[in-house]
């Protein structure tokens, strides 16, 4: 699928994303935000949109310090 | 059916290959109570600029980078280095399992095993390369050398995690999203085709790249948008580092894609640094017998001996296994996909001691192009699905049961299934086993654009129509409001065939058939020929059973070890000795056309198992 056509809401894994596309994204998003996903959020849901990753994004840079 | 015949040869001992490209040899090294296993690549000349140890990686990557550290190991043997690439312990070939302890250690006195050997050998000087975990190892493997004042000559860092951490993190992250794997309470978990015990995520933990005791050179070759700013910057403080970047890393670990620059890239690094002067003549190692059996251990200890061995015209390799007073016929693994003849995740190793230590003669076959098998005039690396395998098949039966190739059991998994269906449709053997069979492909020829193969009996071609739905992800959605009958009406229509044509044929030969799917590959099956595998169950030597949980590819320990355990029953029940002796787990199965039954894994589960799949 063209870059073009994905909208927030496409399923990144029905336009071809593999696991190990989806672990690259987390890893370089937890380099570039300087966050961990915790465990609760190493589901394949966190990443099967761009509206799920930064809702979860912003989940995690918003959150109070512990 | 048009096919050549199967050379009357038999499986040759010393399987050493020599070609323009040098010499290959199977060798069995390291400590004699638990050996290890690699492939020794010595150039053509008679003399060496070196050795190189090759250190791969672990978990699915294993299997996907197989061919690639192949041609790797082919090229440096080429450009005049001694090349040795091996299987750490309790991985691939070699003794042992991942759940020993003290893994990670004899890992590491594995990479130091392995540049001993090639000091034995006379190499000058030995030199390491290593891929993604192994790069630590490597690393770590140098910086050993150098404190005991054997420093290594050069290093290469192919796609290095920054730490074992690091390492783990990313692991830890597949394990999460490709199976929905959750680490125990002792911190272990499974990533794809690999348990990582709690014992060995600590260790694993420690792994750092030194900054000590590197060597003079190192070439850095990472995956594009690594972030190795905190590595590279501490290691350049040790060495001289060239730092590059390689593409094509996700089609290389998800698809087995080589990536041939990567390849050309380290092959060229080696071959322009400076020779030593002069070129030190290899020591015997040409002449040298080295053992072409070892004696490892199935997982319940039992001891195995297994053999490397050359078979047929194609030089075919292949693993038998043996205990002691093996009787009855041969059984044949074939494995899926570009898996090398260690199956998918190691099963094949698994499932081939266990049979062995129960008495059986076990062969673990590479066919053509695929793991560490020849090629063919003409043929392409990496093709499964070829049209090739069923005479690869015959070529290795013939070798290895010289006096009766009937007296086999033919066992395959996904596409080494459909390879061995239309061997068994020639050979007529004692049994065939399917694990996961997938009977609808897209042939490598037709892809190609040529025509499919006439050598093929059991191919099911599927209509543009099927492959356009399935691609738009309909296909499911049809065979959910499409009854078998409107199927097998299709299906008399010449319209889309049968699904269990391979089946057919199989038994219009009279070969017992005995089919192993998990739901996923089985669900094409029921949904068109439900009723039809009942009735062939009921009126022919033939079974159809369902492997509740098992996923396509057995990514988890408990899928693996399902497929372990049903296939054993299959082959006890058809040469009507009993089934496996130490039943502990249940994993339920369903026979189609015949009452539910469990069916047991051997062993505790070791701790990390509980993948949801």
């Amino acid at each position: 699928m063209p870059i073009d056509a994905l909208t927030d809401d496409t399923d990144l894994y029905e336009a071809g994303m593999t696991s190990h596309a989806s672990v690259t994204v987390m890893l370089a998003i937890e380099d570039t935000f300087d966050i961990e996903f915790p465990e609760r959020l190493l589901r394949k849901a966190t990443f099967s949109s761009v509206a799920a990753i930064r809702d979860a994004v912003t989940q995690l840079t918003t959150a109070a310090p512990a | 059916m048009p096919t050549s015949q199967p050379a009357a040869s038999s499986a040759r001992t010393g399987p050493s290959v020599a070609s323009s490209e040098g010499l290959s040899r199977p060798v069995w090294f390291g400590d004699s109570a638990h050996p290890l296993f690699g492939w020794l690549h010595e150039p053509s000349e008679t003399s060496n600029r070196g050795g190189v140890v090759l250190c791969g990686p672990l978990a699915k990557q294993y299997d996907t980078t197989y061919y690639t550290l192949r041609l790797l190991a082919e090229g440096l043997a080429r450009a005049g280095f001694s090349t040795l690439r091996f299987d750490y312990r309790g991985t691939g070939d070699s003794d042992g399992l991942v759940t020993d302890p003290f893994t990670v250690a004899a890992w590491h006195a594995g990479v130091a095993s392995a540049a001993e050997l090639l000091d034995s050998l006379g190499c000058r000087s030995v030199a390491m390369v290593g891929l993604q975990v192994g790069a630590l190892l490597a690393a770590q493997g140098a910086a050993s050398r150098s404190a005991a004042g054997a420093p290594v000559s050069g290093l290469v860092l192919w796609d290095p995690p920054a730490s074992g951490a690091a390492f783990l993190r990313e692991q830890r992250a597949f394990g999460a999203l490709a199976m929905g794997a959750r680490p125990g309470a002792d911190s272990s978990f499974e990533s794809p085709a690999q348990l990582w015990t709690g014992e060995m995520v600590r260790d694993l933990r420690q792994l750092i790249m030194p900054t000590a005791g590197l060597p003079a050179a190192t070439l850095v070759l990472s995956r594009e948008g690594a972030n190795l700013a905190a590595l590279t910057r501490d290691v350049a403080a040790a060495t001289a580092l060239e730092c590059e970047t390689f593409t094509g890393h996700e089609d290389f670990y998800e698809h087995a894609k080589v990536p041939h620059a990567a390849v050309d890239r380290i092959v060229d690094w080696f071959d322009s640094r400076p020779s030593p002067s002069p070129l030190l003549p290899l020591l015997p190692a040409r002449t040298e017998t080295f053992a072409d059996t070892a004696v490892v251990h199935a997982e319940d200890g039992t001891p195995v001996t297994e053999r490397a061995v050359r078979l047929g015209p194609n030089d075919l390799f292949g693993v038998l296994s043996s205990g002691a007073d093996a009787t009855g016929p041969t059984i044949v693994l074939v494995g899926g996909y570009v898996y090398p003849h260690t199956g998918p995740g190691r099963t094949w190793v698994q499932l081939a001691r266990q049979l062995a230590a129960t008495g059986h003669r076990v062969l673990r076959l590479d066919l053509s192009g695929i793991g560490d098998s020849g090629l063919r005039p003409g043929q392409l690396p990496q093709q499964y699905f070829a049209a090739e395998g069923a005479e690869d098949i015959a070529h290795a039966v013939s070798a290895i049961s010289p006096t009766d190739p009937r007296d086999v059991i033919l066992v395959g998994f996904c596409s080494g299934a459909y390879a061995v269906i239309e061997a068994a449709a020639m050979l007529r053997p004692r049994a065939v086993v399917s694990v996961n069979y997938v009977p609808e492909f897209t042939p490598p020829e037709l892809v190609a654009g040529g025509p499919v193969d006439e050598r093929r009996n059991a191919f099911v071609a599927r209509p543009r129509w099927i492959v356009r739905l399935r691609e738009r992800g309909l296909l499911r959605r049809l065979r959910e409001v499409v009854p078998e009958w409107g199927w097998q009406l299709l299906n008399r229509l010449g319209i889309v065939p049968s699904p269990t044509t391979g089946f057919k044929v199989l038994l219009a030969a009279g070969v017992a058939t005995r089919a192993l799917s998990g739901p996923e590959d089985a669900e094409l099956f029921l949904a068109r020929a439900g009723r039809q595998l009942a009735r062939m169950a009921k009126t022919a030597p033939f079974s159809f059973t369902v492997l509740d949980g098992v996923g396509h590819s057995v990514l988890s320990v408990i899928e693996r070890q399902a497929v372990v355990t049903a296939v054993m029953r299959e082959v006890a029940d058809l040469l009507g000795d009993g089934g496996p002796a130490t039943p502990t787990v249940d994993i339920p199965a369903r026979r189609v056309g015949g009452s539910a039954e469990p069916v047991e894994a051997f062993g505790d589960l070791p701790s990390g198992s509980n993948t949801a799949t």
